[in-house]
């Protein structure tokens, strides 16, 4: 049996990884949806027996009959008035709101306390809590994966380089990770911040930088091991070269580590996203994220639900992934308790 | 009167209820000494770690009994094992290297001894008994710590550890095995010595019956966790009798190999080839310090000969493997089949075709994440060209039915075979390429002694089969005689002997080769 295959047959003897497998999966994929569950336009709309796809089309205010030359807000009082004449009917998401709309209509001040509009309430501008949980587990995972695939792909390189082919360059490139990862990561951050437009892209680049260390070191160690192995003499003996020894035989043996690390290092970034805006130094406010949701809860600490259901949301997440890693790792080791 | 007693004794694993030892009763009596032999798995070290209480409750799972003196062992708690063990009973491990703690002095290790021990032991019976199994100038001995000293010494210095507190019963487990020969012989005059000196018992474990012989009064064969024979050492020899010991004792067939008589063409042709290792490293040139590993070697294979290099661990031989194989960078001149050298090597690395290498550990020598097929096919697509599939599977085939395994295996990984069949695949992978040129880095020491024998005879038929060379390289002076026409005696980086293997091992006028052949046949 292949290696993976027992390892997955390991894993899924432990019972509370494989579930913690499942329920990640599910929420990610489920979120990955996030727009049909959670929007603040109607998925369909019949107005005067026309049919509208506010979702998918651009309307302005004027195709409804209305006088404004631009998109209407559909929880505004013209769309509801419209919606009462003629039959005319809306099928709206489950929670009609988006993660950058904002309820015009609350009767609280914001942030306002969870009710029938925001189950969970809003936040301190107005917007819905429970869209911008969701939109921001959503864009926290996807950065997690992209940051840790981008990581991952450095780290091997460097890595493979170091370990494969050892000697002087081992020794230089080792000395160049030394001074590499002694800049001041924080620091270059906020610079960057400070200079450019904070994004998304930005905080994966700048990351990403520095994020492939760790790993490159483990990578390093296991081809250090692999290319001594009697395998690799017997692979060269067959006439193949340096590339093909890498790619068929010394890499396929020291994945076993990066897969170890998967889980962790995805954890790893959700919390550093979630760190960086909590400081302010992540993506502008205008995106959805754990970490500014956590910023206002601190602001704000009397709107326990800002505070109490970004935790939930991050802690249930960090776990999920924990468990994950951790079934990983024994059904490595082959024990399984 | 029996000083340890096992009765009816069964281990079992908990999880899988796989059965390890399969009810075996046998005692040792005062001062005698027993020998346990069996291949790997077959229990004999399970059997006695189990004497000292050593085996995990949480993994083992045991039933029946263990005396020593009257006592039960089995259910005795830790702090009255820890009385019996090292002052009744104390054990001598494989691997002394391992066995010693690596940060400490080794006169803080035995001094521990002293410690637990009940008598009132001085400095002065350390020095006593480390002159007892032959170490000198104690005083700095006992100051340096575990990697300063030699193998032997380790093994040495384990024993006196062992000894100090004067237990009744000693095991040792392939007390030898990790040592070369010339010493194995050494160390175990030395611990028989002690041992009758302080009228002992012994048990003496070892994979090898001929070793056993000449040191044990009695011997225990066992097999898959069965004790299958239990006699005294003449009579078995004489008289085995079960069908498997019959064939461990029948294993020493002393015929040398006679076959090759007419001078064929030159296979390799070794000239001056030198070999060093970087030791320390300066930007300096001149500062720089190497370790020669080779000395102008010079050795010549002709074709359908195998040719023996022999020489303790250290001596150059693996080196001068890498070296012929062009996985080292070396100074001197290596011809094979007329044609190869360094030159032309790096122009057409489908030159290798003509020359292959067979790895001692099967276990490393075969990458994990790779089907059969995949391994024994990287070589057809990257020396000889073919990459047709059909091809490839009629050669896949073909050679596996060489090597005397199933078609069906080529779809499987390496991990689902046993050593034995390992080396069969590393043996196909060289073998599918027809290469003319075989070398062979300790093929079988790391195998079961019945497995050396079925490799060694599919050696030889492959080698009339395809008119092959080998160059076995190996400290296994018994797998030589059997299969070498010529040999070579290598001893720190220089070949000191060499001549026709009949000739070399009964009429060698050099001290050390006698030594060699000495400490090998032994038992013979």
């Amino acid at each position: 049996m292949n290696t993976y295959t027992i390892m997955w047959k390991n894993f899924k003897s432990n019972k509370r990884s494989i579930y913690s497998l499942y329920i990640f999966s599910f929420l990610f994929i489920l979120s990955l949806f996030s727009e049909i569950i959670s929007n603040d336009k109607p998925i369909i709309m019949s107005i005067d027996n026309n049919i509208y796809y506010p979702y998918l089309v651009e309307y302005t205010e004027t195709d409804f009959g209305g006088e404004l030359h631009t998109s209407p807000d559909y929880n505004g009082y013209f769309i509801r008035e419209r919606l009462k004449e003629n039959n005319n009917w809306a099928l709206f998401p489950i929670n009609p709101h988006s993660y950058n709309s904002i309820n015009f209509n609350n009767s609280h001040p914001n942030p306002s306390p969870p009710s029938n509009e925001n189950i969970l309430g809003t936040d301190d501008r107005g917007r819905d809590v429970f869209a911008r949980l969701i939109y921001g587990f959503r864009l926290s995972v996807v950065f997690a994966l992209a940051l840790t695939a981008i990581g991952i792909l450095i780290g091997l390189f460097f890595g493979a380089l170091q370990g494969y082919f050892a000697g002087r360059t081992d020794l230089y490139l080792q000395r160049f990770i030394e001074i590499w990862g002694s800049m001041p990561e924080l620091y270059i951050l906020i610079i960057f911040a400070s200079i450019f437009e904070p994004s998304i892209l930005l905080l994966i680049v700048l990351l990403s930088l520095f994020g492939w260390i760790s790993l490159s070191d483990y990578v390093r160690a296991e081809f250090l091991k692999g290319r001594n192995m009697d395998y690799v003499n017997a692979a060269r003996t067959l006439g193949l070269n340096d590339w093909q020894i890498i790619v068929k035989h010394v890499l396929p043996n020291s994945l076993i580590s990066v897969v170890t690390f998967l889980p962790f290092r995805i954890s790893g970034a959700i919390l550093i996203l979630t760190s960086l805006d909590f400081l302010g130094l992540g993506v502008p406010s205008s995106t959805p994220s754990l970490g500014e949701l956590l910023a206002q809860g601190k602001e704000n600490i009397s709107a326990w639900w800002l505070s109490l259901t970004t935790f939930i949301v991050l802690v249930g997440t960090l776990l999920l992934l924990i468990f994950i890693g951790e079934g990983v790792r024994e059904s490595i080791s082959g024990k399984s308790s | 009167m029996s000083l340890l007693n096992y009765k009816n004794y069964n281990v079992r694993l908990h999880k899988s209820n796989k059965v390890l030892i399969n009810n075996i009763s046998f005692s040792v009596d005062k001062g005698q000494s027993i020998g346990i032999v069996g291949e790997s798995g077959s229990g004999k070290s399970l059997t006695a770690l189990s004497a000292l209480g050593l085996l995990n409750k949480k993994i083992f799972s045991y039933s029946g009994e263990i005396l020593i003196d009257n006592k039960k062992i089995l259910d005795m708690p830790d702090y009255e094992l820890n009385d019996i063990r090292g002052n009744e009973i104390s054990m001598i491990f494989q691997e002394p290297m391992l066995s010693l703690n690596p940060v400490k002095t080794l006169e803080s290790q035995i001094n521990e001894c002293l410690k637990l021990s009940n008598d009132n032991l001085t400095k002065q019976d350390i020095i006593n008994s480390l002159k007892d199994v032959g170490l000198t100038d104690v005083k700095k001995f006992l100051s340096s710590y575990p990697h300063m000293i030699s193998g032997g010494q380790r093994q040495r210095f384990m024993i006196a550890m062992s000894l100090i507190r004067k237990p009744k019963i000693i095991i040792a487990d392939e007390p030898t095995t990790a040592l070369d020969v010339t010493l194995q012989k050494h160390i175990l005059d030395t611990l028989v010595d002690l041992k009758n000196n302080l009228n002992m018992s012994m048990m003496l474990i070892s994979h090898d019956i001929n070793l056993v012989k000449k040191y044990c009064d009695d011997i225990i064969v066992m097999k898959n966790g069965r004790l299958i024979e239990n006699q005294n050492t003449h009579q078995i020899f004489l008289n085995p009798q079960t069908e498997y010991t019959k064939k461990l004792v029948n294993l020493k067939s002393i015929a040398y190999r006679d076959d090759y008589t007419e001078k064929n063409k030159m296979v390799l042709e070794t000239k001056n080839l030198r070999c060093k290792y970087l030791v320390k490293d300066s930007l300096f040139p001149s500062k720089k310090k190497y370790f020669q590993a080779l000395n102008d070697i010079n050795i010549n294979i002709r074709e359908g000969e195998s040719v023996g290099v022999v020489g303790e661990s250290g001596s150059g031989k693996t080196t001068l493997a890498m070296s012929i194989m062009h996985l080292l960078s070396y100074e001197g001149d290596i011809t094979i089949c007329d044609m190869i050298n360094k030159s032309k090597l790096e122009d057409d690395r489908k030159l290798r075709r003509n020359f292959q290498i067979i790895f001692q550990d099967p276990f490393s020598s075969l990458s994990p994440r790779m089907t059969i097929k995949q391994i024994l096919s990287e070589g057809v697509s990257s020396l000889l060209d073919i990459n047709n599939e059909k091809e490839i599977d009629i050669m896949c085939i073909d050679i596996l039915d060489d090597v005397g395994l199933e078609p069906e295996m080529l779809y499987r990984y390496p991990q689902e075979f046993s050593g034995g069949q390992r080396q069969r695949i590393a043996i196909a992978r060289a073998l599918i390429l027809k290469p003319k040129l075989l070398i062979l880095d300790e093929p079988t020491s790391a195998l079961d002694v019945l497995v050396q024998e079925s490799i060694v005879k599919l050696l030889m038929n492959l080698q009339k089969k395809y008119n092959l060379s080998y160059c076995f390289i190996s400290h296994d002076l018994n797998l030589i005689r059997k299969i070498c026409h010529r040999t070579y005696v290598m001893k720190d980086s220089l070949i000191i002997d060499e001549g026709e293997t009949k000739h070399l091992f009964e009429k060698s006028t050099n001290e050390y080769t006698r030594e060699l052949v000495n400490s090998s046949f032994m038992s013979t």
